[in-house]
């Protein structure tokens, strides 16, 4: 399998420092991106600069939250939109749980702190899909 | 014996009338009520009322009250007025102040047209009023003139007899007398027609009046009076009218017994046929009737006698009573026998009374100073021709029966009080104060000694002994039985009689008889007053007198006779009640002897008949006016007044009524107020009945009449059905208003209940609204703290997964070194994580 190309959009530098080195230690050889503003990210799939693989969003972001993120993603030229989007948040909010399974480009909620054994989970379910 | 202390020398005797009887009387005056006490003429109503024509005119008299007429109706007054009754008119004719004048009253008083001066008048007018082809005839005597005339007719008729004058002009049964000074004459036919009789008997042909009676005439003339039957006359007597003195009034009735009466301004007399003597009728054995102008037989057979000095009233119906005032010796009579030839003897105190046909011998008994003499019986020895006088202390007085000039011998003792006398089979038994005795040749011979003996009774061969302490003793002429009782009255016995089987005795404690030995109380009469005599006539009647009078007693009913139905006196001697041979009862008296005859009918006097005059209604109508007696209820009281026209005694009329037969018994009440007021009746069919009787004899025939009294109108079919109607209208009015009531309250409810709804439901919505907007706060707020709470888990779990990331980074190094970035993100989100904590508490303070 070719290097997994993950971009994590979250607005917290930190957090997406964390959460690169956590995949990195889980040895999936993934390629890691990080973006903390959401629109930018999205600009930059629409416009094919990003061709992620799978995209760790955030949900409570400032100028583009997750789900606003997901409504756009969602409309998308097909092309620009392959990506496996799945939900990384702190949230414990059931209504986010909700939301995530109804939306249409989500395929997953995932919650913080993202631990090495859910990277793994995640990479079994993207090798699973392929 | 001493013939000394007797009595029995006759001395003297004489004859005294037995028709100086008197009847029971009532004089009339002003004081009774009578306008005047000159009286003139008499007459009666057919209804049974009593007219008199008087000095104040003409009166009527109805048993109670006396009706005058004013004066201004100028109604004869003077002494020739008649009074006569024709067809249930009443006519009057004579002087008044100014003139002749007749009248008739038929409810009021009619004057008829009469022309006569009154000069021609002389001083009787004979008057009378006759029936002619029905048309009343009035008939004047004027003189030797008959003058007459119809009520039609304006002019009079007149029939002259030349030479004669008219004394009497009489109507009986349909034939007009005329009696004049010389004969007899019928008018008949506006003629006149002597009738035919032998004047040649008669001291002369002068007639002052007649009568007729059962086809016989009796004529009185002046001064005679004769019979005519069969065209034979008959003198009769002199009938004693005054020579000195001109006839003006002079009449003639005959009783419903036969009993001829006629007064001539004489007393008014009875005529003794058999003895051809005539006798005044007296009050109480007086002469106070002087001068008669009328004399008038009722239907009662009542005789009113008319006179300047009152009007007289005899009842000959009842006791002929006879005294010393009428001939006997003295009053009392207290023996009564008759001998065997029809003598009557009765027995004086102290004399004794020999009656042969109409003649009193009287007979004295000398006596000496034996201090109690009494006649106390007498028996005829019919054997021996004697008869025998108990005579008390005096002893006993043996005539010949053929002789009473002087007794035959007399037996005597002192000591010795002789009291009855007994003949047995020719033996005579006299008893006496100490004992029985036979006489015995002239001689006492005791049989018995006895004391107290009163009297002596034989029943076959039993002699009684009635003693007057000691009951009584029968001797049969063996043996003696004695018969007393514990009342002492009892055992004190008068006189003994066998009725129907009882043998009763009279005695002190009343009617007694004998029971299982004794004497006691007779139980078929209860009798317990005194009791002195007994008698069982010949009718099986009871007579027993006592000390107030003689009651009779025919098995059934007993009846008292008194003073009051004219008997004597009031005590009865004990051997003074006697039947005679002809069935008359001869009662002796303390005041005299009383005779009841046996054709004397009883009950003809008690049978009063009441009549209703009047009855009229509250409203003062007649109950005649009312449609069969029915009244309406307003009109609910009547008044009935009611009258007995009977004379016999007016004082003594009782009466009783009663209203309904079916609930209330009979009212008594007197004579003294002759109307009854019944008021408030209630409605319903009432049956008022009245009776009436004279004292306490029986009550005579119910006189009845029905009457109703309507039904209130409240109490009608129409009234109940309209008050109904009227009831159910007012609860349907009642229930209308209060069904209108009822839906203006739902009404009302139902808005309040409305307006309460709309509020409550406004309060509702405003509730709800709060409640909505609370719960809709509290969703918010529960909204907002769901999300603050994930907000706050979610910025706490920020830093807390940054650290726990970091953690997971540290551990996945091979060193287990951290490295500066991650400790220094490590520390930031530890600060972040308290700011965090910090935010999180100040937010739930706001909360």
């Amino acid at each position: 399998m070719a290097n997994l190309r993950v971009l994590l959009i979250d607005d917290d530098p930190s957090v997406n420092f964390l959460n690169k080195l956590i995949i990195e230690k889980s040895d999936i050889g993934a390629e890691i991106i990080e973006h903390t503003e959401a629109d930018k990210a999205l600009d930059q799939l629409a416009n094919g600069q990003l061709a992620p693989d799978l995209i760790l969003l955030d949900i409570n972001m400032p100028v583009m939250n997750g789900w606003q993120f997901a409504e756009s993603y969602e409309k998308l030229p097909e092309t620009s939109r392959s990506s496996k989007v799945m939900i990384l948040s702190s949230s414990i909010n059931p209504s986010d749980k909700e939301l995530a399974e109804n939306s249409p480009v989500i395929n997953g909620f995932f919650s913080k702190p993202l631990t090495i054994e859910s990277v793994q989970q995640i990479n079994q379910i993207l090798t699973i899909d392929n | 014996m001493r013939f000394t202390h007797l009595i029995f020398l006759l001395l003297f005797s004489y004859c005294a009338d037995l028709n100086a009887q008197y009847f029971p009387s009532r004089q009339y005056m002003t004081g009774d009520g009578m306008p005047s006490n000159s009286v003139f003429d008499i007459a009666q109503h057919p209804s049974g009322v009593m007219w008199f024509v008087t000095r104040s005119g003409p009166v009527y008299y109805d048993a109670k009250e006396w009706t005058t007429f004013p004066d201004s109706l100028n109604l004869p007054t003077s002494a020739i007025s008649r009074i006569v009754v024709q067809d249930s008119v009443v006519w009057v004719a004579g002087l008044n102040e100014t003139a002749f004048t007749i009248q008739y009253y038929d409810g009021r008083w009619h004057p008829i047209t009469v022309s006569f001066h009154k000069a021609m008048l002389s001083q009787r007018v004979p008057f009378n009023v006759i029936k002619s082809e029905g048309t009343p005839t009035i008939l004047l005597g004027l003189d030797s003139e008959l003058h007459f005339r119809t009520t039609e007719q304006n002019e009079w008729s007149k029939l002259n007899l030349p030479g004669l004058t008219i004394n009497d002009i009489q109507y009986i049964n349909g034939t007009c007398f005329i009696a004049t000074t010389n004969g007899l004459y019928e008018f008949e036919d506006h003629t006149l027609k002597k009738i035919s009789i032998d004047y040649q008997d008669l001291p002369n042909a002068n007639i002052l009046t007649v009568n007729s009676r059962k086809k016989t005439l009796h004529l009185l003339g002046y001064d005679w009076y004769a019979e005519s039957s069969n065209g034979n006359i008959n003198f009769v007597m002199d009938a004693g009218l005054n020579p000195s003195s001109r006839v003006t009034q002079s009449s003639i009735v005959i009783d419903q017994k036969g009993n001829v009466f006629y007064g001539a301004n004489t007393p008014a007399r009875i005529i003794n046929h058999q003895a051809k003597t005539w006798q005044n009728l007296l009050i109480k054995g007086e002469n106070v009737n002087i001068g008669s102008t009328s004399v008038f037989c009722d239907r009662e057979n009542n005789i009113w006698v008319s006179d300047s000095r009152g009007l007289f009233k005899y009842n000959v119906l009842q006791f002929i009573n006879y005294n010393k005032s009428s001939g006997l010796a003295s009053d009392e009579v207290t023996a009564i026998t008759q001998l065997d030839d029809g003598r009557v003897l009765l027995g004086n105190p102290a004399q004794f009374n020999i009656i042969k046909g109409n003649v009193i011998t009287k007979i004295d008994l000398k006596k000496d100073e034996s201090p109690v003499y009494r006649v106390l019986d007498i028996e005829e020895d019919r054997a021996r021709g004697l008869v025998y006088i108990a005579e008390n202390d005096a002893g006993l007085l043996v005539y010949r029966n053929t002789d009473f000039t002087k007794p035959y011998y007399t037996l005597s003792n002192d000591g010795i009080r002789v009291t009855s006398i007994e003949i047995i089979n020719d033996k005579v038994y006299v008893s006496t104060n100490n004992g029985l005795y036979e006489v015995v040749d002239q001689k006492l011979q005791l049989i018995l000694p006895q004391k107290g003996i009163r009297n002596l009774k034989h029943f076959g061969k039993r002699l009684l002994l009635l003693t007057n302490s000691n009951g009584i003793l029968i001797y049969d002429g063996m043996k003696i039985l004695k018969y007393t009782s514990q009342n002492f009255d009892l055992s004190s016995v008068y006189q003994a009689a066998i009725y129907r089987g009882d043998t009763i005795l009279a005695t002190r404690g009343g009617i007694g008889t004998l029971k299982n030995g004794r004497i006691v109380y007779w139980d078929a009469l209860s009798l317990k007053t005194p009791i002195y005599g007994i008698l069982v006539d010949s009718k099986d009647r009871l007579w027993i007198g006592g000390d107030h009078g003689v009651y009779l007693y025919d098995g059934i009913k007993l009846r008292l006779f008194d003073v009051d139905d004219g008997l004597s006196g009031t005590e009865i001697n004990r051997n003074a009640l006697f039947e005679d041979i002809d069935g008359s009862i001869w009662i002796g008296t303390e005041k005299g002897v009383s005779v009841f005859r046996e054709n004397m009918e009883i009950d003809e006097l008690i049978n009063l008949k009441v009549e209703v005059t009047e009855v009229i209604t509250r409203n003062g109508a007649s109950l005649e006016s009312f449609p069969k007696n029915t009244v309406p209820y307003s009109n609910n009281g009547i008044q009935v007044s009611y009258q007995c026209l009977s004379y016999v005694d007016e004082d003594e009329i009782n009466f009783r009524y009663r209203i309904d037969s079916t609930r209330g018994g009979w009212i008594e009440t007197s004579n003294a107020r002759n109307d009854i007021v019944f008021s408030n009746l209630g409605y319903g069919t009432y049956q008022f009945e009245i009776q009436a009787r004279m004292r306490d004899e029986a009550w005579g025939p119910t006189t009845q009449f029905i009457f109703r009294i309507e039904k209130p109108f409240y109490l009608r079919w129409w009234f109940i059905l309209l008050n109904i109607v009227l009831l159910v209208a007012l609860v349907r009015v009642v229930f209308y208003f209060r069904y209108l009531i009822l839906i203006r309250q739902q009404q009302k409810l139902r808005s309040e209940v409305k307006k309460r709804t709309e509020e409550i439901t406004k309060l509702n919505a405003e509730l709800e609204e709060k409640v909505k907007l609370r719960t809709k706060e509290l969703e918010d707020k529960n909204l907002r703290l769901e999300e603050s709470a994930y907000v706050n888990a979610h910025y706490l779990r920020g830093p807390l997964s940054k650290i726990m990331s970091a953690l997971i980074v540290a551990e996945s190094q091979e060193d287990r070194l951290l490295d500066k970035d991650i400790i220094q993100i490590m520390k930031e989100s530890v600060k972040e994580l308290d700011a965090v904590i910090f935010s999180i508490n100040d937010i739930l303070k706001e909360e």
